[in-house]
């Protein structure tokens, strides 16, 4: 009971800290409590559980207004796609690991000889909390669309029901992270095997937890779908109560190490993805053996040689370059049909979240550091154009072969072609500018992905204004400018 | 030997209302083996920092080889290489592609030489057989090692360290101090900032920064020399005790 104290104080303390951050971002001051600082609090409390209702309950509206009663056929198949999602559920939730530590957590909890119960408890109780409230709100919203009585009912009943299949799940995993040489890979590959085999053998309806989510749909019977819900869902933490004692705390420590470096970042977290993309990118290289040599040869070879076997040992670039030329063809397009006037602000929403796509990953990551940076004896211009020019080809060289490919396009003019360069150079040197003045005044290379959305969003914005594609050339012809005058002074160095 | 190759002149480092570094003066000649000591926020790594070029001074000047730092200041950072406590990596580049990026960036990636030599370092260091892996599955004594490998091989005129023997095992501590030794021999000037140092391979001179002020500026074998009964290992903690103490009027051993 001690040791159930203890936890639980260190995990209130914790989550205090999260809270009273975010309370100090709007105001509250937390080194002089007071009754006027508490009411302050509840105020924003109550602004905030408002504001969920109201647009809770403003999505319902249109989903009821959008949507309309489920047919007879439909009914008929919902108990097969909510069995098929629920294998998915469980799936998933085999193949991760069931806990995860925080630093401290790790370091002192984990060694320690307190009861595996304890952590399993205090990791499942906010998570599923969380959970339900997410599947209630979003299964009230469908239930809402489908013209179904008491949607906010169906919708805790499709939550429970979440929670029920997530728990055989999560008490899965724990069975899997039992093993002293480590979890048992590849088990999801037989649990979802499985249990789609036993799908084909049992088809009767009554042996799967999802039959009770339907009843109400089919028979109005509320009490029994709930009974049988609540059944499942107990079995589930009977299930996970079973295996907790059996995790081997050496396995939760291996694959909790990412969560928790991603955890210490703290409230940095939140305004800075950039950085846990990064972690995670580490963690991912790490576990692996680099893949190919870097080339014989000259420097430029070099580079380019670091370039092709840095796409090759982090696939994942390829993927978002891809996705980059997608996303200028995308807005080639918009900027070329003058009857959608506005959607480039769309897009340009779109552009401000498409972060990851950065250009300059490569050159931030030889000037962002000043250790790396010493061993760089070109100027920062120069760097820039080394480092950035392979990904901008091959960007462009995409944008354009999709341009030719993909069936829905607009004419190859000479025009919209320099317009399509034009947002890449955009894209390269929004970024770039804003690298460069920051590694000028204070060594910070975070938050210039803006540089890029401002540029890409001031071209569309004058192409769109001026009703020609051609006049927003404007935008990348004055930071080519601005970058042709940083080369020839070196003054960036 | 008495040509200067560094020149610190009423050098002073703000940041916001913290002093780290306020109105020092330094000359460090050529080939000289500095050790840098003080207490927690002495300054010591700000003055290296400001050395090396990654920050610049609020006030006051450095000179290296006579030439003012922020009028020739691309072409003498390039002299300079400065290992910090925690150095980074590249993510996606193995040990030895460092090197390679090293060689490769200096126009150097031909010289044999200076391969054998990173080889011969790496060897020494015991990474040998790592050269294959990614630094971030290093330990923190390894990535050391490798920053150490890197910054060496650019053949620095001024080559500054902080807290390089900290993260190293014994024999790694001796190796380093022996080739900072002959390094100086070379003609470069090498600057430390420890409160470790190996017993043998000692520096010449000891300075010691007090609340960003120069506390004490002396050759080491004023207070140490090798018939001395007091092991090398401890004079850092040594002359930080007396001098603190002097300086703040307390009693001492």
């Amino acid at each position: 009971m001690n040791e159930l104290i203890a936890v639980g104080r260190i995990r209130y303390r914790r989550s205090r800290a999260q809270w009273f951050y975010w309370l100090k971002v709007l105001g509250v001051d937390d080194q002089k409590p007071d009754i006027w600082q508490s009411l302050y609090a509840l105020y924003l409390l109550a602004i905030v559980c408002g504001w969920v209702v109201l647009s809770w309950a403003g999505i319902v509206s249109i989903a009821h207004y959008l949507g309309g009663p489920v047919s007879a056929l439909w009914l008929h198949r919902l108990p097969l796609i909510f069995t098929l999602v629920a294998i998915l559920v469980v799936t998933w939730q085999v193949a991760r690991i069931p806990l995860r530590l925080g630093h401290g957590d790790l370091e002192w909890l984990a060694p320690s000889p307190i009861s595996r119960r304890i952590p399993v408890l205090f990791d499942l109780i906010p998570k599923q909390a969380v959970r339900l409230m997410m599947i209630t709100l979003i299964g009230s919203v469908l239930a809402s669309a489908i013209h179904a009585p008491q949607y906010l009912g169906l919708g805790l009943l499709v939550g429970l029901w979440w929670l029920a299949m997530e728990s055989f799940g999560y008490a899965a995993s724990l069975w899997r992270a039992s093993r002293p040489r480590g979890p048992l890979p590849g088990l999801w590959i037989a649990v979802l095997l499985g249990l789609v085999g036993l799908l084909s053998v049992l088809r009767a309806p009554m042996v799967w937890p999802s039959h009770f989510v339907i009843l109400p749909l089919t028979e109005h019977a509320w009490q029994t779908a709930f009974m049988g819900v609540g059944a499942w869902l107990i079995a589930g933490w009977l299930a996970i109560w079973l295996a907790a004692p059996s995790v081997h705390m050496l396995t939760i420590q291996k694959g909790s190490v990412l969560y928790a470096d991603i955890r210490g970042l703290g409230t940095r977290y939140a305004p800075n993805p950039g950085l846990v993309q990064e972690l995670r990118q580490k963690a991912v290289l790490s576990r692996r053996r680099p893949w190919g040599r870097l080339p014989e040869g000259s420097s430029r070879w070099w580079e380019l040689g670091r370039w092709f076997w840095s796409m090759v040992r982090m696939p994942g670039q390829i993927l978002r370059f891809f996705e980059l030329s997608l996303f200028l063809r995308a807005g080639l397009l918009l900027a070329s049909d003058r009857r959608i006037s506005l959607a480039w602000l769309i897009w340009v929403f779109v552009a401000y979240w498409f972060r990851r796509a950065s250009l300059s990953r490569w050159f931030r990551t030889d000037v962002g550091d000043p250790f790396i940076r010493q061993f760089w004896p070109d100027t920062l211009a120069h760097r820039l154009v080394w480092s950035t020019l392979h990904p901008l080809l091959w960007v462009l060289a995409i944008a354009v072969a999709a341009w030719v490919i993909l069936p829905a396009g607009t004419e190859f003019t000479l025009t919209h072609l320099l317009f399509l360069i034009g947002l890449a150079v955009s894209w390269w040197l929004g970024e770039a500018v804003l690298i460069i003045r920051q590694i000028d005044n204070d060594g910070r290379t975070d938050g210039a992905h803006l540089g890029s959305v401002v540029a890409v969003g001031a071209m569309m914005f004058v192409g769109a204004q001026l009703h020609h594609p051609g006049a927003a050339l404007a935008v990348p012809i004055i930071l080519l400018l601005w970058f042709f005058g940083q080369w020839q002074t070196g003054s960036a160095s | 030997m008495d040509e200067l190759r560094l020149q610190v002149e009423d050098l002073t480092v703000q940041y916001g209302a913290y002093t780290a570094i306020a109105g020092l003066n330094l000359g460090i000649p050529r080939g000289q083996y500095v050790v840098l000591i003080g207490e927690n926020g002495a300054g010591k790594s700000s003055l290296l920092k400001c050395v090396g070029g990654w920050i610049r001074p609020s006030q006051g000047s450095l000179r290296m080889d006579g030439q003012l730092f922020e009028e020739h200041e691309r072409a003498l950072r390039a002299q300079v290489k400065l290992v910090p406590d925690t150095p980074a990596f590249y993510p996606e580049l193995n040990a030895w592609e460092h090197v390679d990026l090293v060689m490769s960036a200096h126009r150097r990636r031909r010289d044999e030489d200076l391969r054998r030599e990173a080889r011969s370092w790496f060897d020494a260091f015991g990474i040998d057989r790592s050269r294959e892996a990614y630094p971030s599955s290093f330990s923190r004594g390894m990535q050391y090692k490798l920053a150490i490998i890197m910054s060496i091989l650019t053949r620095p005129n001024v080559l500054l360290l902080d807290e390089p023997y900290g993260p190293l095992d014994p024999a790694s501590q001796s190796y380093l101090a022996g080739q900072l030794t002959q390094l100086a021999a070379m003609g470069v000037s090498i600057i430390v900032s420890t409160h470790l140092l190996p017993n043998e391979h000692p520096p010449e001179r000891v300075i010691m920064l007090d609340q960003g002020s120069l506390a004490l500026d002396i050759p080491l074998s004023e207070k140490w020399n090798p018939e001395s009964d007091v092991p090398l290992a401890l004079i850092p903690e040594q002359l930080l005790r007396q001098v603190l103490a002097e300086r703040r009027g307390l009693p001492h051993e």
